[in-house]
């Protein structure tokens, strides 16, 4: 059970006014000395983070809660990328601020002897902890540093859950289910291109292993978070606004003078100041809309401090975008979709711009958001001007019907057919599972026809192939060798636990976006929030399929 | 990336001049390295590493096998990371650049 507050609050504090911009990604080599100490940014931080906490305190008596308690705490490491990684003057806010981390993980550890420092990027988070400077922190505070990627899985089942009712979670995250360890969530202030924003209880998106995370990922990603509120949620978040992140993230995203720290009780609560802080309409956000559905919010919760409003520049999971036209004038979208979501598509000709907009924002979490973020990558890339008028054809889904045949309409508003599509000049990139009806159009004899369900790795790398000479993100060399070792660290753990029958990955069909259904439990456990449901001991032929579903880096690549 | 291949060239470095000690019973290129890297630990190596908090030995032997390859990145980063109060005041380009 996660603690139970009489009264929750959400504590708005601005810090000092002062130059945050050195070392918000990564500590500085001094980190741990008196000279680090005595930085002027340091001491604000901390003191912003203290009296932060200590205001929440004096509201709901978090602390009494958490005295002697065990702990959790969860930053939110995506990339970690100091500027050196791409063609801009300054680094990339996607990761919680490790000045900030420390700051709270000070007033923790006055609190509580046993903290967990736990994250899982979905890629190669040892190596970014050790980039951020997150295992000096880890060190510092006697604190043991976890990469949920790397942990066995336990499953439960929610039977509440509308889309997300078989959960696989990292074991340690069975501690904070059932109440023997206090869950802290330590986000960043930031937009995501899935979600709108990406607050305290989205964070814990971070603990799904790889291939749970792209479970319904594509259209139901606000679902499937919010069912797992029923599972567990956040006993305190503090969210870093320090430097805030504006665009499309997880793309390389724009640093916000923000300069405040928002801490709180009841994380849904917490997202919906933040989000209102950040520009956006909280009403609006349908992450937010599903949690309050559920009845995870607070509509008593006091709210202390002024809501300090900044427009960030919001995330968007389209290619028809001003913005996409102007980075990318000869990128081109044909989409046609045949899901209960789309709209019918009644002429070949005349289609307007919103039935367009319509048509493609009926995955938007899918293909379309995963090319909007590494067209972002693409952007940010030295190469950018290599490649900012290549001629591009993206074709996404398999094809709106009309008249028994699939069409894919343009930005003219036109239907093409298959064979127009072919016709068209430069590389043709076809995209999803979906549209394998299109697959014959894909470029290179079909290696550009991009598999699986909205998997981000596995096009990321054919759109970069599509644009070659190309650098990647994190285009800083220096950072190969220890992101190599980790991606092979990681792997090696996978397989080796996989092996033993004590597997970090369920089974995963990538190829279709349907919902996991569970047995028909007793009718005693129908109103909980979840029940226990453990793996059955895997047999031979069982570990060797769970050894085969250990991807090094991208579910189609490797 | 372009460190590891330093420290790769450092390392054939001292590997030919091992061959050439040995088969050819010339240690002039172990000499040489020797100190090259004992006369940089001495002027700089150590002082550099003990700012960057790496202990003693840990230093001494990075930088006679490493010689600059190890502690000029070291020292660029000091330098970078060494700020003053100045590097905190909120200026008015920062402003201009970063806020809405």
């Amino acid at each position: 059970m996660p603690v139970q507050y009489e009264k929750n609050a959400v504590v708005i504090t601005p810090a000092p006014k002062l130059n945050y911009l050195h070392n918000y990604v990564q500590l500085p080599y001094d980190y741990g000395r008196p000279s680090y100490d005595k930085r002027p940014d340091v001491i604000a931080i901390r003191q912003t983070v203290r009296k932060s906490l200590a205001d929440l305190d004096k509201e709901t008596g978090w602390k009494e809660k958490f005295k002697g308690k065990k702990v959790l705490i969860k930053p939110n490491l995506v990339f970690v990328t100091p500027r050196s990684g791409y063609r801009y003057d300054y680094d990339i806010p996607q990761t919680t601020d490790p000045r900030v981390f420390d700051a709270t993980m000070e007033v923790l550890s006055e609190l509580c002897d046993d903290i967990i420092i736990g994250e899982g990027s979905g890629l190669v988070t040892w190596s970014y902890a050790k980039m951020a400077g997150y295992d000096r922190i880890a060190k510092k505070y006697g604190a043991k540093l976890i990469f949920f990627e790397e942990e066995s899985i336990d499953r439960y089942f929610c039977p509440k859950a509308e889309c997300g009712q078989e959960v696989y979670v990292p074991r340690i995250i069975s501690e904070v289910v059932k109440g023997e360890r206090l869950y802290v969530s330590h986000p960043k202030m930031k937009c995501n291109i899935y979600t709108g924003v990406t607050l305290g209880f989205k964070n814990a998106m971070g603990t799904f292993s790889c291939n749970m995370r792209y479970r319904n990922h594509t259209w139901q990603i606000d679902k499937k978070l919010s069912d797992l509120l029923y599972l567990f949620k956040p006993d305190l978040t503090v969210v870093d606004g320090i430097i805030g992140g504006e665009g499309n993230t997880p793309g390389p995203n724009d640093p916000v003078l923000m300069s405040t720290i928002v801490t709180g009780t009841n994380s849904v609560e917490v997202d919906r100041v933040v989000t209102e802080m950040m520009g956006f309409d909280p009403t609006k956000n349908k992450l937010l809309i599903e949690a309050g559905k559920r009845g995870f919010g607070d509509p008593d919760v006091k709210v202390v401090g002024k809501k300090k409003i900044v427009n960030f520049r919001p995330a968007e999971p389209t290619l028809l975008s001003e913005r996409f036209h102007k980075n990318w004038p000869n990128v081109k979208l044909y989409v046609g979709h045949t899901n209960s979501r789309a709209p019918k598509l009644e002429k070949l000709s005349g289609n307007d711009h919103a039935f367009v907009e319509a048509m493609e924002a009926t995955c938007a979490g899918g293909c379309i958001a995963s090319l909007g973020t590494t067209f972002e990558v693409m952007y940010a890339s030295y190469t950018y001007a290599l490649n900012k008028n290549r001629a591009l054809s993206v074709i996404v889904g398999p094809g709106a019907e009309y008249e028994g045949k699939p069409y894919w309409i343009g930005e003219d508003g036109k239907a093409y057919s298959l064979e127009e599509l072919k016709a068209l000049p430069g590389v043709k990139l076809v995209c999803g599972e979906c549209s394998s009806p299109a697959k014959e159009v894909a470029s290179l004899g079909g290696f550009f026809w991009i598999r699986g369900c909205g998997e981000v790795n596995n096009l990321a790398v054919r759109v970069a192939a599509s644009m070659m000479p190309t650098l990647p993100g994190q285009a800083d060399l220096k950072y190969l060798p220890i992101i190599g070792v980790g991606a092979i660290r990681k792997y090696l753990i996978k397989v080796a636990k996989a092996a033993i029958g004590d597997p970090t990955e369920p089974h995963f069909d990538a190829y279709h976006d349907g919902l996991y259904t569970i047995p028909e439990l007793a009718a005693q456990n129908l109103d909980c929030d979840w029940v226990e449901a453990p793996i059955p001991n895997l047999e031979r032929a069982d570990r060797i399929q769970a050894v085969k579903d250990v991807r090094l880096l991208a579910n189609f690549l490797f | 990336m372009f460190q590891a291949l330093e420290y790769l060239g450092c390392g054939i470095l001292w590997i030919g001049s091992m061959i050439l000690t040995i088969v050819k019973k010339n240690p002039i290129g172990l000499a040489i390295l020797s100190i090259m890297h004992g006369t940089e630990y001495a002027l700089i190596g150590k002082k550099t590493g003990a700012e960057y908090g790496k202990k003693f030995f840990y230093s001494l032997v990075m930088c006679m096998t490493f010689g600059f390859t190890w502690w000029l990145p070291l020292k660029k980063q000091i330098d970078s990371e060494t700020l003053t109060e100045k590097d905190f005041e909120l200026t008015e380009d920062i402003l201009a650049k970063f806020n809405h």
